[in-house]
């Protein structure tokens, strides 16, 4: 899991590595999605008298994305604290924030 | 009032009864804590945790269209439309992946409290967070006036009671619990509102399959009677094109809707978001297919042609709604759609009286050097809310024609106006008050006078043109201005700790 995130810096880093692990995770619920959905509808297969690209298609493409959101969520994205730690502790130490402190 | 139609009533009245003791209850609760208003009525003082925040997200995103529109659609194209419904499985790994910590993380450094005030801080222009602020106002009064449209009609459909009797009903009740119980008011009602929504759909899904003889002899008599609506591409009605900008329109550009957007900077820890991740997807996932499936199955039960159904799909469900369903369930089935309107109505509600209030009057009063007290703010915020509400509501008495279509059109109005403004800003030094100004007026544009001339690209959805100019203009305007100064802005792009 790797040393718990405490400067804002590091948090802000973090977002833009979850943002771009986001973007791939759309693209894996594409893919899913197009070989589940029009991928199986080259073939005649039914369950209950329902097309198994629309099963698949549809439930399949969610059932991919709770998955995603399972990894994501609880093993991939990090949690830390949205306050401001650093300036906290800076202002206990009695010296300057790295960033400059808040902007208003 | 007939029996029969006081059953199909009760429900609906007693749902919005509780709606109102909420927004109560909680406005109570929340007097007394002691923290700003403004924070307070705007953000909830960021204090949602995991199952409201996803509730809320979905009740916002699922409107009336998802319970009317989409499922009259896929009555008439088949499988195929609930095959494109589900790229909406994506909105909200991406809305909370891409953009939930970072904006919470820079909100909290920043006081922020709407969206607007973290495109003022980023881009440091009061001209681009003015003009946010109004594309917010402007377009989210034509999606309100098209949820009560969509909401009333139904209502009339379903009840026999008059248009106007059902929108003066649950109009009256969204801007009530709105104006009394702010954004921690919206939040929780939407989270009642969504999983109303989900016990409407388990209620009609079991009418209709019911109706039907059962699922199977529902998906026989449609095999035999529209062997098309069993193929992806509906038999050549449904196009690739359509499903791209689908794709687009309502999967995976809907991340930067403000609506969306500002739910990102009320939650109290990143353990709530990834939580809100997972059970939003879980929730509108269910939603968004089971809603289109309803659609697809009414045809076994509303088996002619359109004609015979008014001539328009939006007449499916109320009329599916009351062919499967007793009174009484039919009253606690209509209340999932109206339940969807209320939501988004109330979350817009919000957002567009946070963006006249703080965002255009509070900016321009301290810019004149006068100082806002918090007493005549928080009158202020109600009124606005208030009117705005009002407003909406007399629009939607005597709607425009036109006003029904507007809802998808305000959709890709939004996305194209916030899109690379937000995505530029948060992630991209370089992006400067120019691109994001030409972006925003320059992407709208395009997109307002594409759709009015009905002219595409390709034949795609003019979210394709909007979004593609709103794009090149950000980085043109920006690369061709001059670099702005990244210290002005250190929240968003924090500078690496000296040794």
């Amino acid at each position: 899991m790797g040393a718990p995130l405490k400067t804002y810096r590091e948090k802000m880093a973090q977002t833009s590595k979850e943002a771009i692990i986001s973007v791939v995770a759309l693209a894996i619920v594409v893919i899913a999605w197009i070989i589940f959905g029009f991928g199986l509808s080259a073939f005649d297969i039914r369950i209950a008298e329902t097309p198994l690209w629309a099963i698949m298609g549809t439930i399949g493409t969610w059932v991919v994305a709770i998955i995603i959101c399972i990894v994501l969520g609880f093993g991939v994205f990090k949690n830390f604290s949205l306050d401001d730690e650093e300036s906290e502790d800076a202002a206990e130490n009695n010296s300057t924030s790295p960033d400059g402190g808040e902007l208003r | 009032m007939s029996f029969d139609a006081l059953l199909g009533f009760a429900p609906l009245l007693i749902f919005m009864a509780v709606a109102v003791c909420m927004s109560i209850v909680i406005r109570r609760h929340t007097e007394h804590s002691g923290k700003g208003f403004l924070s307070e009525y705007f953000i909830g003082n960021r204090s949602l945790g995991g199952f409201v925040l996803a509730m809320t997200t979905v009740a916002t995103y699922g409107s009336v269209s998802s319970f009317v529109g989409g499922p009259g659609q896929a009555w008439d194209y088949g499988f195929g439309w609930v095959y494109m419904a589900t790229c909406q499985v994506t909105a909200l790994f991406l809305l909370y992946g891409i953009l939930g910590k970072r904006m919470a993380l820079i909100a909290r450094k920043i006081n922020a409290v709407t969206i607007v005030d973290v495109i003022r801080a980023r881009f440091q222009s009061n001209a681009v967070a003015t003009l946010s602020a109004l594309v917010i106002v402007v377009f989210f009064i034509a999606t309100m006036v098209a949820q009560f449209v969509g909401g009333a009609r139904l209502f009339e459909a379903v009840t026999g009671y008059s248009y106007v009797a059902g929108l003066l009903l649950f109009g009256i009740l969204a801007i009530v619990f709105t104006t009394i119980g702010g954004f921690r008011g919206v939040a929780f009602t939407d989270a009642l509102c969504g999983i109303v929504m989900l016990i409407g759909l388990v209620i009609l899904a079991g009418g209709i399959i019911t109706a039907g003889g059962g699922w199977e002899n529902i998906m026989v008599a449609i095999e035999t009677n529209h062997p098309e609506m069993m193929e992806p591409g509906a038999g050549g009605d449904m196009p690739w094109t359509l499903y791209f900008t689908q794709w687009l329109l309502v999967g995976v550009f809907t991340f930067c809707l403000p609506q969306s957007v500002v739910r990102t900077m009320s939650y109290d820890t990143t353990k709530a978001v990834h939580r809100a991740m997972l059970i939003g997807t879980i929730v509108l996932g269910f939603m968004m297919i089971a809603a289109t499936t309803l659609g697809v199955i009414s045809a076994g039960i509303l088996p002619g042609s359109l004609e015979d159904y008014g001539n328009s799909v939006d007449n499916i469900i109320p009329r599916a709604i009351v062919a499967s369903l007793p009174p009484v369930l039919g009253g606690i089935a209509i209340i999932g759609p109206i339940a969807a309107s209320i939501s988004t109505v109330s979350s817009l509600l919000i957002v567009a009286s946070s963006s006249i209030i703080k965002d255009i009057y509070i900016t321009w009063r301290t810019d004149h050097g006068h100082e806002v007290a918090e007493r005549p703010i928080a009158w202020g915020s109600q009124i606005i809310t208030l009117v705005i509400g009002v407003i909406v509501l007399v629009l939607s008495i005597v709607p425009p024609d036109v006003i029904w279509r507007i809802n998808m059109f305000a959709f890709g109005g939004l996305e194209t106006a916030f899109c690379w403004v937000l995505v530029f800003g948060l992630f991209w030094k370089r992006a400067n008050k120019y691109g994001a100004m030409l972006s925003m007026a320059g992407g709208t544009l395009a997109y307002c006078i594409s759709m009015a001339l009905g002219f595409t690209a390709f034949g795609m959805h003019q979210i394709t043109i909007g979004i593609s100019v709103s794009f090149i203009l950000m980085i043109i305007g920006s690369l061709a201005t001059k670099a702005p100064d990244v210290k002005a802005f250190a929240a968003f792009f924090p500078e690496k700790e000296k040794a």
